[in-house]
């Protein structure tokens, strides 16, 4: 036992005081009595001066000496453990994430409501704490949606589990990583500096964990990294991808969904999926232990709307259950040709053989005189450019285009010299612009050898592997760039060329307009994808319902572009900007999260030194609740004389 | 005679107590008392069956004439009354403010005085654990100085043995009187059984229990070492509220167990409080009846 504050050792002086106050409780006063066996009938059949007697009489005396030897052990506060326990400097982490929103049975009680993890961890803080040295200094760090510190460095251990009570469930990921770099620097300097990771250990990073606790290669005086685990079901299924493809040409969406397991035992569900909350099917799917299903589901919608996935089984995550999707609406392509009359014939007869997928009303064909001469509303008024030869003045301004032959100024290729009859092969397959194309044995007349001035995805190449098909997606246009003319190919080439051309229209037009990612993470920093027009100071940013807007808010424009975060629970968000929306869609979609299975700890792991426990608390708590208790008793006995 | 305790205030007080005696006692009485003794009188009292040894001239013999039987008639017996008071001196009657003995004494002289003036005799007789020497056989009034001197003289001490006194008393004392006992009555059991001796012998008796206030409703409390002022026994006892509570209780009962006592055997019985004037008390006594039959 050692005491944290021994100077209570002084309160010694207080065993002779409390002696002589008992000594001058036994002397009595003097009463005269007409009859004292009138008295002592009332009293009851004692035994004056008997041996019993003078021992109950020293009872008091031996209580009154226990009171204040408790009292002054709880004033010491005693620590009860092998080996001395010195202060330190402890920087906690408190583990914020989703999977901390879990529901963890009473293993103990059955009847007990179930309780978060979150609260299991702030309870382990709050015992933690008064388990320690009252000289520790301790720090509270919430890894949450941001890593911030919710209490300076304190003494006070009551601050830190307060702090830790304030703290909001957050139902996305965390960086556990940046929280532990923040807590490292926040020890410098720190006498025997600690960080406490309090956490159900499914966000651990690898390099911060227990492995660099344990590393002989950390620095002598990095902080000791202790891990303490919450939390121990495994009870969840989530869907942890969900990613929806409009297929234009077949008028559907295809929508992938991955639904993970941590359960340790096997599991018959289903998966419901509802469309602008009106259902549209069940798959019934069983997942082993551990396990994952996938499956990707078609949903003929062409109108699109908002898909929500929804696994049909309560378990300990609720927020992981639930995915949304946005399905955009299929719609014909407008395409503005820019060519030479006489070499446009091809590209026109290629269009034609792509409807429905080619609003062929509003399509046109101009020549690249007439598009310098167009205005800028009248060019972006088009889903995609063709450049067939030519790469007029404002070409650079098309957010989807084809260059074909051509390129205008600025784009980021260069040619550095020609190629005569290159052999054409495709990279890869699996882009979505070589879909079902096949160009074994297709021959060029001539092509350009051109060099990429900055990343670019290479489609097809001559044999020499010379980029001769370019795809480049940036903030502001994406385009696909074909380095030699169409004109001059072969047969074989002139018949994958429209197949070529419908899937860069598809992709094209797809990607065109959307100022934000298809989907993000909860809590995610949503960003502006291309520049916004900078008279906008605000843009509305909305959570769609079947059939209004709810919860519509404005965002600020700063620069040409905007950043908020995401929401704090699954759904769908609209983005509204110049008259037009995007969609996308907000879901814990986290692998790590939905697995909530606690990481297994090593036998050598570090652990906090705590002191023991006396009947179930601390043992200055006990010690004071042991001198209640004793006063209590004492004065029982005077009052119904049990020491006389 | 002490100034304190049988002064001229005293003197007038007994003396204006003997004036309502005579108007509310004695009055019709002149001193006679029907005794309940049987005995020779013209008053016809009752019958008994004859027994050998009888006076013949009691045999009523119309009786005999109509039922072939011998009964002797009864006579109630004239006699004279004599009071005895009876003075507990023992050590516990040494207690209390204003002093039980003192207000014994008091009451045992105006009684004396009463009895004087209006019975055939009056006796004061201490006692403790035996019958010690008294005044007895007193009678006219102007033999009241020598009551107050023997009271005045008259210390408290030793400790009290009722049974073993009025036992004492009863052997001495044959031919039945009014016996008013001033006492405590601490250790009841040994009282009633010195006055069922006092009962059998057909005495008249009226006990009065002298008490302080302080022993009615104490104001003691807290660790204190308790001292018998007879035996100077002491227990140290923790007197607490909830003892107190049940101290009242219990010196109720006992006072009640007293009264409860008389009342079965037609004994009178008056508390005696040492607050309330000996006189106020005595009159009380008088006016309620029953100190004489």
């Amino acid at each position: 036992m050692t005491l944290l504050a021994p100077w209570a050792l002084w309160l010694l002086g207080v065993v002779p005081v409390v002696v002589a106050l008992y000594l001058l409780k036994l002397r009595r006063t003097r009463e005269t009595v007409p009859s004292l066996e009138f008295w002592r009938n009332l009293a009851g059949p004692t035994q004056v001066r008997s041996l019993f007697k003078r021992l109950k009489r020293l009872l008091s005396l031996l209580l009154w000496l226990l009171i204040v030897a408790c009292l002054l052990l709880a004033v010491g506060n005693p620590i009860f453990s092998l080996g001395g326990m010195k202060p330190r400097s402890i920087a906690i982490v408190l583990d914020n994430s989703a999977s901390m929103q879990a529901l963890e049975p009473d293993a103990t009680n059955a009847d007990a409501p179930p309780r978060r993890r979150l609260e299991l961890a702030i309870d382990a803080i709050r015992d933690m704490t008064e388990r320690r040295p009252v000289s520790d200094e301790w720090l509270l760090i919430e890894a949450g949606r941001l890593t911030r510190v919710a209490q300076p460095w304190t003494r006070e251990r009551g601050r830190i589990a307060e702090a830790a009570m304030t703290i909001a469930p957050f139902p996305g990921g965390v960086d556990l990583e940046s929280a532990i770099e923040l807590a490292t620097q926040l020890l410098e300097d720190k006498e025997r500096p600690c960080i406490l990771l309090v956490t159900d250990g499914t966000n651990v990073p690898a390099p911060s964990g227990e492995s660099r606790a344990t590393s002989a290669a950390a620095p002598s005086d990095a902080p000791e990294i202790i891990v303490h685990r919450v939390g121990a079901t495994s009870d969840n299924l989530g869907i942890t991808t969900i990613e929806a493809r409009p297929h234009a040409h077949e008028l559907s969406h295809y929508v992938f969904v991955r639904i993970t397991s941590a359960s340790e035992e096997a599991i018959e569900s289903q998966l419901v999926l509802s469309l602008d909350d009106s259902t549209r099917g069940v798959e019934p799917f069983t997942i082993e232990p551990g396990g994952v299903w996938e499956k990707t589901i078609v949903i003929d919608e062409p109108l699109g709307g908002v898909l929500k996935a929804t696994i049909d089984r309560p378990d300990a995550l609720m927020t992981d259950n639930v995915a949304y999707a946005i399905l955009p609406p299929i719609k014909p392509a407008s395409i503005l040709l820019v060519s030479t009359p006489d070499q446009a014939y091809f590209f026109q007869q290629a269009l034609v053989a792509m409807e429905p997928l080619v609003d062929l009303e509003t399509s046109v064909t101009i020549s690249p005189a007439e598009y310098a001469s167009l205005g800028g509303d009248a060019k972006s008024g088009f889903d995609v450019t063709i450049f067939n030869g030519e790469a007029p003045d404002g070409a650079m301004d098309a957010e989807a285009a084809v260059f074909v032959n051509a390129w205008p100024e600025g784009f980021p290729l260069r040619q550095t010299g020609s190629i005569d009859l290159p052999a054409l092969s495709i990279v890869d397959r699996d882009h979505p612009l070589c879909r079902y194309v096949s160009l074994g044995g297709a021959e060029l007349a001539h092509a350009r050898r051109v060099e990429p001035l900055e990343p670019m995805e290479i489609l097809a190449v001559a044999g020499d592997g010379a980029p001769l098909m370019l795809w480049r997606v940036s903030p502001g246009q994406t385009a696909l760039c074909i380095a030699f003319s169409v004109m001059e190919s072969d047969l074989p080439f002139r018949n994958a060329f429209p197949l070529i051309l419908r899937n860069a229209v598809i992709e094209l037009a797809a990607s065109r307009k959307s100022c934000i990612k298809s989907s993000y993470g909860i809590g995610e920093r949503i960003v502006s994808l291309r520049p916004v027009s900078s008279d906008r100071t605000t843009i509305k940013v909305g959570r769609p319902g079947a059939t209004q807007t709810v919860e519509e808010s404005e965002v600020a424009v700063d620069h040409g572009g905007f950043d908020f975060d995401a929401g704090l629970r699954p759904g769908p968000l609209r983005v509204e900007l110049d008259g037009e929306f995007d969609y996308t869609a907000v879901n814990l979609a986290s692998d790590a999260e939905t697995r909530l299975a606690p990481m297994k700890a090593s036998a050598d792991a570090p652990a906090l030194e705590l002191t023991d426990r006396l009947f179930g608390v601390v043992p200055w708590f006990a010690l004071a609740i042991a001198a209640t208790l004793l006063i209590l008793f004492e004065w029982m006995s005077y009052h119904f004389r049990w020491t006389e | 005679m002490a100034d304190t305790l049988f002064d001229k205030d005293f003197l007038k007080r007994i003396e204006y107590l003997n004036l309502i005696a005579r108007r509310l006692v004695f009055g019709r009485q002149q001193a006679q008392h029907q005794s309940v003794r049987k005995g020779a009188s013209i008053e016809f009292r009752d019958f008994r069956e004859y027994s050998p040894g009888d006076d013949p001239r009691t045999v009523d013999w119309t009786v005999y004439a109509r039922l072939g039987e011998l009964v002797i008639k009864l006579f109630r017996q004239e006699e004279e009354l004599d009071l005895w008071v009876l003075l507990d001196r023992s050590g516990s009657m040494n207690f209390g403010d204003p002093n039980k003995f003192d207000h014994a004494r008091r009451i045992a002289a105006a009684l004396a005085y009463i009895g004087m003036s209006n019975m055939d005799s009056a006796s004061i007789v201490p006692f403790t654990n035996k019958l010690e020497p008294g005044r007895t056989q007193l009678r006219g009034r102007g033999r009241i100085f020598n009551v107050f001197e023997f009271l005045d003289d008259l210390k408290t001490g030793g400790v009290t043995d009722p049974a073993a006194s009025l036992q004492e008393f009863v052997s001495r004392v044959r031919r039945p009187g009014l016996i008013v006992l001033l006492s405590d009555f601490y250790g009841l059991e040994r009282v009633r059984a010195g006055l069922d001796r006092l009962r059998f012998f057909k005495h008249q008796i009226y006990v009065m229990q002298v008490a302080s206030p302080w022993e009615i409703n104490p104001t003691i409390r807290g660790e204190l070492r308790l001292v018998d002022c007879e035996t100077q026994d002491f227990d140290d006892l923790t007197i607490t509220d909830s003892m107190l509570r049940r101290y009242k209780k219990a010196f109720a009962d006992f006072s009640e167990d007293i009264k409860r006592y008389g009342m079965k055997y037609a004994i009178g019985y008056a508390l005696a409080r040492t607050d309330t004037p000996f006189d106020a008390f005595l009159r009380t006594v008088l006016e309620r009846g029953g100190l004489v039959a």
